[in-house]
């Protein structure tokens, strides 16, 4: 039956696909966020994510100090293995060109109890992690392929890795890039006296022992940590210890916004069904006298419901194959709009468990949008089924009521998503009207990394800035260069604590007062077009000889110096204890510049020091050119490599990327669910219209008696818009009330906007309104051509 | 013919003029208006719109003149009465018998006072005792002044009429007048 009607049976096919292809799409997403196991990782579920963090701040996890990780693993007795990382840039030289990779410096034990093995060689020995043990590496499959050609001969190789000679031990599976995506793996060989108690950066991960709940496991830490910060309150006074699911922590970013937009995507999925329902139901109608034949011959009931079942099950299923293809090409198009490195462990395979939903979904959606119109089909007024012309059965009351009930779904469905949409959008738009305080455009970023053996006194690294910032500002195209520690918007920036002039040590470090520490350039500020308020920007005169001075900007200005001019006061970091106090004395007032992701605005003020007097290896630099900033990359890294040849430059990206990048999830989600809402919008206008014809044509006779009566064009049209008009306004108000209270979900992850933000709950109604009117119109006019006499004789 | 009659068709050849205007000419909404101020239909499957009350189908050709409710009313009621339907008129039609739902046809027909009604097999869908009985009903307008032209092919009911004028395949084979 289903090849004698390929119109209807494509349109019903092309309306699941649709429906499980856009919820195939997001359930990949979900299968490689949230239940696809991480590669390698044996007994992840007994993986723990370690962090320390402030009880006044119970929502911002610090990391943990490296005395901390010391102490947890010389007490704790309920895990079975507990490693602490750091991340590095690795440079590796000597092959025809210096190679930038991201690892990490990590225990030597940590791979051995995830249970990860190498493919050649061996892992790290406990002792590895000791500052006088031999220096070795391992290195991810990548680096092994492209770097040393796959050569199996590697392990034992010695090669420059920061410019110091290091042993390469082994070599990973393909595809481990433990935690996200390192390359290469170096034992942390850390002393407690660099690293001392109440500097928080390192990220620790653990493994509960069998037997043992995560709840076991914290209550011990934090009995631990708790001990800590009795025998040390200058640093840990009210610091604790987050123990959670490692997975759920990886996750925790973007969990709530994948499973809303999986919501979505499942309204979407409802409106599809919807909509073949809604075919059914009509095209039982048109059946009922094959139906009611069937019946007279002896079919009981059942044996008819089963039949229709079986039509409704085989368009489910072709309806899932194509939206398997459909996900296909929408998880590779969902990739290309991710615009960073995915870390390794997500996975958008097409696994059993992709594939077990598309069918699975198929399936149900056969049952969803087939049983109602198989019972009712089933049950037609024989004698008048049996009539020419019969129109009982699905084409009674009963199913138009059914049909209507199913398109105010629709409306109510794709309202819901729509507000959603916008409220999305309007929120992404304000992310991108934010003033960041800085001038992104034409400018030129990259990072560089000095790496220590090369670059070993304190001097080195100012002297190679002060030769290369001068040599880029003076290249043909080029307005100004300057460079900083951390980028504006990139959220790449620490919190550092100090005191101003004349006040005490804080007793606690959590009372200490809080600043953004960036070591800047000359010349940054010009680059960024950052204006100087007051007093005076940086010079080449402000060497490591020369008094120590810094920059504050117009927050710090009024937040610490609130009846007082800050020029001429000092401050000092806290966190070098046992150095000399080293005081900076303020110089001058600059615009405030946002340095963390545009989605997490802080109010911290920022410090700025010269790069001489506070030197730091690894730089962000900024190049303002006088045109398009993308084509000057060539030009910029023959630069660097003309002042120093083993130096690669890496994350060359524009200011205006970097900006992009830092709301990069909002905007993806956004246009997410901006798709699935105009799929929504598209598939609920389409239902609207089939009904309306369907009621168009079930209605033709009716409407010509009204026009034998008398009845003008616009008696017909307000009839039939009318008609729809109701059940687009019933699906309305029940859509508004919906969203009103589903935008809640939303509210965490909407910026500048309120989750009921009323352009949004006005205007996407009113769009709605007028495209469903748009739907019921183009019935009408048919319903107005009609000739009354033609419409006399319709049976 | 009655399609020509009642302004639904138009003829392929010769003219017509009702109330001294030729309608050949008249654009669709003016038709529409003639249809509901000059003629009333009945047909031979009733036509009842079976969403709407008895009281509403026959209100339909009034709503369509822009008559006001309180207007319509009193012909509503008129025409129910008249019909012998007066206490059904909350019904739905699909609450009523053949016979009944023809009689609130003849009073939708009737509800606008119409110069003409046309009636299209009124009796074709009802068994002899109903059909009767429009018959009678018919019969009784048309003495009280109404005029009604009648399309049937039972010879029983033709006989009603005054002047018969007898059609096949498509000619007019006898015109005659009632003694």
């Amino acid at each position: 039956m289903l090849v004698k009607t390929p119109g209807f049976t494509a349109i019903a096919v092309l309306a699941i696909a649709l429906g499980i292809g856009a919820s195939t799409t997001m359930f990949s997403a979900i299968n490689a966020l949230l239940l696809r196991p991480m590669p390698y990782i044996q007994d992840q579920d007994r993986l723990v994510a370690i962090s320390e963090f402030f009880t006044k701040e119970p929502g911002h996890d610090n990391g943990t100090a490296f005395p901390d990780y010391l102490e947890w693993k010389k007490n704790v007795t309920t895990l079975d293995g507990l490693a602490a990382m750091d991340e590095a840039t690795f440079i590796v030289t000597g092959g025809d060109k210096p190679e930038r990779y991201l690892g990490g410096l990590i225990s030597a034990d940590a791979f051995s109890f995830m249970g990860v093995q190498p493919i050649l060689g061996r892992l790290f020995r406990t002792e590895e992690d000791d500052l006088n043990a031999a220096p070795v590496a391992l290195i991810g499959y990548h680096v092994w392929q492209e770097h040393f050609a796959g050569d199996k001969g590697v392990v034992g190789k010695t090669i420059p890795i920061n410019g110091k000679q290091v042993t390469v031990i082994g070599v990973m599976p393909k595809g481990w890039r433990f935690p996200e995506v390192c390359d290469i793996w170096m034992p942390l060989q850390f002393e407690e006296k660099d690293h001392p108690r109440g500097n928080f950066f390192l990220d620790c991960v653990g493994k509960v022992k069998k037997g043992v709940s995560i709840e076991q496991a914290r209550a011990e830490m934090e009995a631990i940590t708790a001990r800590i910060a009795a025998q040390h309150p200058d640093t840990n006074t009210g610091v604790s210890v987050h123990v959670t699911s490692y997975r759920e922590e990886s996750v925790r970013n973007f969990k709530t916004l994948t499973l809303l937009v999986m919501g979505a995507v499942l309204f979407v999925h409802l409106i599809a069904c919807a909509n073949v329902a809604n075919l059914l139901l009509a095209r039982g109608a048109t059946r009922s006298k094959e139906i009611g034949i069937r019946l007279a011959l002896g079919a009981s009931r059942r044996q008819i419901i089963r039949q229709l079942l079986c039509e409704s099950l085989v368009l489910g299923m072709v309806g899932s194959a194509l939206g398997l293809l459909l996900a296909v090409w929408g998880v590779d198009l969902m990739l290309t709009a991710l615009p960073n490195e995915v870390p390794y462990w997500i996975r958008f395979d097409f696994d059993w468990r992709v594939f077990s939903f598309a069918l699975g979904a198929g399936a149900l959606s056969s049952v969803l949008f087939g049983l109602v119109p198989a019972f009712q089909a089933s049950n037609p007024q024989l004698v008048d089924a049996l009539k020419e012309g019969g129109r009982t059965g699905a084409g009674g009351a009963k199913g138009q009521r059914m049909r209507n009930s199913l398109v105010v779904a629709e409306v109510a469905l794709a309202l819901v998503l729509l507000i959603g949409a916008g409220l999305m959008m309007r929120s992404f738009r304000y992310l991108q009207r934010t003033d960041i305080g800085m001038d992104p455009s034409r400018t030129l970023t990259f990072r560089v990394g000095l790496p220590e053996a090369q670059f070993v006194d304190n001097e080195a690294a100012p002297r190679f800035f002060a030769q290369l910032i001068p040599k880029l500002a003076a290249l043909p195209g080029v307005e100004a260069a300057g460079a900083t520690t951390s980028l504006p918007a990139q959220g790449n920036i620490g919190i550092s604590a100090f005191i101003l002039d004349g006040e005490a040590e804080p007793k606690q470090l959590q009372d200490a007062r809080n600043m953004r520490q960036l070591m800047v350039t000359p010349g940054y500020f010009q680059t960024t077009r950052v204006p100087l308020l007051r007093g005076r920007d940086f010079t080449v005169a402000d060497t490591k000889d020369a008094p120590r001075v810094c920059l504050i900007d117009d927050d710090g200005a009024r937040a610490w110096f609130p009846n007082d001019d800050p020029i001429g006061h000092q401050l000092r970091f806290l966190d070098k204890a046992g150095e000399p106090p080293n005081w900076s004395t303020i110089v001058g007032i600059v615009r405030p510049v946002v340095y963390e992701r545009v989605t997490k605005l802080t109010k911290i003020p920022a410090v700025y020091f010269p790069h001489e007097q506070v030197p730091s290896r690894f730089m962000s630099v900024m190049v303002r050119t006088k045109t398009d900033p993308a084509k000057f990359a060539n030009l910029v890294r023959n630069t660097v490599l003309a002042v120093n040849k083993d130096l690669p430059i890496y994350r060359v990206l524009t200011m205006d990327e970097v900006v992009a990048q830092s709301f990069w999830d909002r905007r993806f989600f956004g246009t997410l669910f901006t798709i699935f809402a105009g799929l929504a919008l598209f598939l609920a206008s389409l239902g609207i219209y089939g009904v309306m014809a369907y009621s168009v044509r079930q209605r033709t006779q009716e409407i010509g008696v009204r026009m034998a009566l008398g009845a003008q064009t616009g008696d017909v049209l307000r009839l039939v818009t009318g008609q729809g008009l109701r059940l687009i306004l019933t699906g309305l108000v029940i859509g508004f009330v919906s969203a009103f209270f589903l935008a809640q979900l939303l509210a965490g992850s909407l910026h500048g906007i309120s989750a009921h933000d009323p352009p949004s709950f006005t205007l996407v109604p009113v769009i709605l309104f007028l495209v469903g009117l748009a739907a019921c119109y183009l019935p009408a006019r048919a319903a107005m051509r009609l000739d009354p006499m033609d419409a006399l004789r319709y049976e | 013919m009655l399609s020509i009659l009642g302004l639904l068709d138009t003829p392929s050849g010769g003219s017509y003029s009702l109330k001294g205007t030729e309608v050949a000419n008249l654009s669709f909404p003016e038709r529409a208006r003639i249809r509901n101020r000059e003629i009333g239909f009945i047909f031979q499957s009733f036509n009842l719109i079976g969403d709407l009350t008895v009281y509403e189908n026959v209100e339909l050709p009034l709503t369509y003149r822009g008559m006001a409710s309180s207007e319509r009313k009193g012909f509503v009621l008129e025409a129910l009465e008249r019909v012998g339907m007066g206490h059904r008129a909350k019904h739905l039609p699909s609450q009523l018998s053949g016979g009944q739902q023809q009689r609130v046809a003849v009073a939708r027909a009737l509800a606008g006072k119409p110069a003409i009604l046309l009636a299209d097999e009124p009796t074709g869908n009802l068994d002899s005792r109903n059909g009767e009985a429009v018959m009678a009903l018919l019969k009784e307008l048309h003495d009280g002044g109404a005029t009604i032209c009648m399309v049937t092919h039972d010879t029983r009911f033709a006989e009603h009429a005054d002047r018969t004028v007898h059609l096949f395949d498509g000619r007019v084979v006898e015109d005659r007048m009632a003694a």
